[in-house]
């Protein structure tokens, strides 16, 4: 270590003990370290400055009131979410499976009819509809009508049991009449052709090979009549 | 009393005294440094998991409080134009030409550039070693030594120069 060295080591640590060590076999080297260790201790008076009282109470104080701000009053079924959210996602699914397990499938026929008093306020409508703007939703389906059978209210893609289908109200002389034209690739009702009806509406399920047209329309209405004029009009292109 | 809570009051009585020096040497400011302090160990209860290890608490420690000390930079620029005067500090016990002796240092470090000035309060008042400094400064350890030499030559000179009333620099 040469003299250079020793003064930079010690002037950046008065501590340092290889430096000390050195100094030993040098008076004047010696005489510094003893130096600067004064000076240091100097230093570190001159920065003693008086802690206040108390400090390290009230550091233990704060991260108690901290723990005990975090101690929120939690709703006894919320101390448990996760269990909770477990249990009732399989009392959900067991719920479903017996849902669907015991209640027989809607037949499509009440569906129907379900399906029209749903949107029974459609049958109020008079505004026509265009056989072109029918025949373009149509196009969807692969198919056209020729002509109709009547003034057509009502047209628009619904959802019937789970498959897209065109639903039409057109006017006839026994008043508005539904029509649900139903794509037959996916259906689960192929058995269920014939009528059905209630106290207000009567109806005729008939499968196509394309598709199933469902017709509902007013208690004693000759439904059959309407549904051959419409599987006549309707062309598959 | 949980371990963590045991590991934690310890911590506070060993480092809560140097702590608050340091602090109050960055901020001069003795309402400040007390902030700063309890702070600093509100945030290291709330990680007290991430030190691994109680060795490396103090820079653990002085991280933390530095970083809170930024952060109130970065919410409000406080004006410590009047630096020097603000922190002439009374202490007690402590003769008259002495207390003038320390207020000519005070001074001095306090004319110490931060750069200078933070190593050696690091190192003096905290105890840190190099590689300690170098740590929590996040610099190399020479960089840390170079200035540390610097900080102490400045100050010997300044209080040299000066003829204030250094005991035993000459002797």
């Amino acid at each position: 270590m040469d003299e250079l060295e020793f003064r930079r080591r010690l002037f950046a640590d008065p501590n340092d003990t290889e430096v000390i060590d050195h100094a030993i076999a040098n008076p004047e080297q010696q005489s510094l370290v003893n130096e600067l260790q004064d000076f240091d201790a100097q230093l570190k008076s001159a920065l003693q400055v008086d802690v206040p009282v108390g400090l390290a109470d009230r550091i233990l104080e704060k991260q108690h009131n901290d723990e005990a701000s975090n101690v929120v009053n939690i709703a006894w079924y919320r101390k448990y979410n996760k269990p909770f959210a477990t249990a009732a996602s399989m009392v959900l699914a067991v719920g479903i499976y017996f849902m669907s397990a015991t209640n027989s499938p809607l037949q499509a026929g009440e569906h129907a009819l379900e399906h029209v008093y749903y949107e029974v306020n459609a049958l109020e409508r008079r505004q026509e509809v265009a056989l072109q703007v029918v025949n373009e939703k149509l196009a969807m389906f692969g198919a056209q009508f020729d002509r109709l059978p009547g003034k057509v209210t009502y047209a628009t893609f619904c959802n019937f049991k789970g498959q897209k289908s065109l639903h039409l109200i057109f006017q006839s002389e026994h008043g508005p009449m539904t029509v649900f034209i139903v794509p037959a690739q996916s259906n689960d009702y192929k058995q269920e052709n014939g009528h059905f009806s209630d106290e207000r509406f009567a109806g005729v399920i008939a499968n196509g090979q394309k598709a199933d047209t469902i017709l509902v329309a007013n208690l004693g209405t000759p439904v059959e009549d309407y549904q051959t004029e419409i599987n006549g009009a309707l062309r598959w292109l | 009393m949980t371990m963590k809570k045991k590991r934690y009051e310890a911590l506070v009585q060993v480092y809560h005294s140097e702590l608050y020096r340091f602090a109050y040497w960055l901020c001069h400011d003795p309402t400040i440094a007390e902030d700063l302090v309890q702070e600093t160990f509100l945030r290291a209860w709330r990680s007290l998991e991430s030190l691994q290890d109680d060795k490396a608490a103090k820079p653990w420690l002085l991280t933390i409080l530095r970083r809170e000390n930024a952060r109130r930079f970065e919410r409000k620029q406080f004006d410590y134009a009047d630096v020097e005067n603000d922190t002439l500090e009374d202490n007690k016990s402590v003769t008259l030409d002495d207390e003038m002796e320390q207020t000519v240092i005070q001074r001095q470090i306090n004319k110490l550039s931060s750069e200078y000035r933070e190593p050696l309060l690091l190192q003096v008042v905290m105890g840190c070693s190099g590689e300690e400094i170098a740590d929590i400064l996040e610099l190399n350890k020479n960089t840390v030594m170079t200035r540390l030499y610097r900080a102490r030559n400045q100050l010997k000179e300044a209080l040299t120069d000066n003829h204030e009333p250094i005991k035993g620099a000459s002797n």
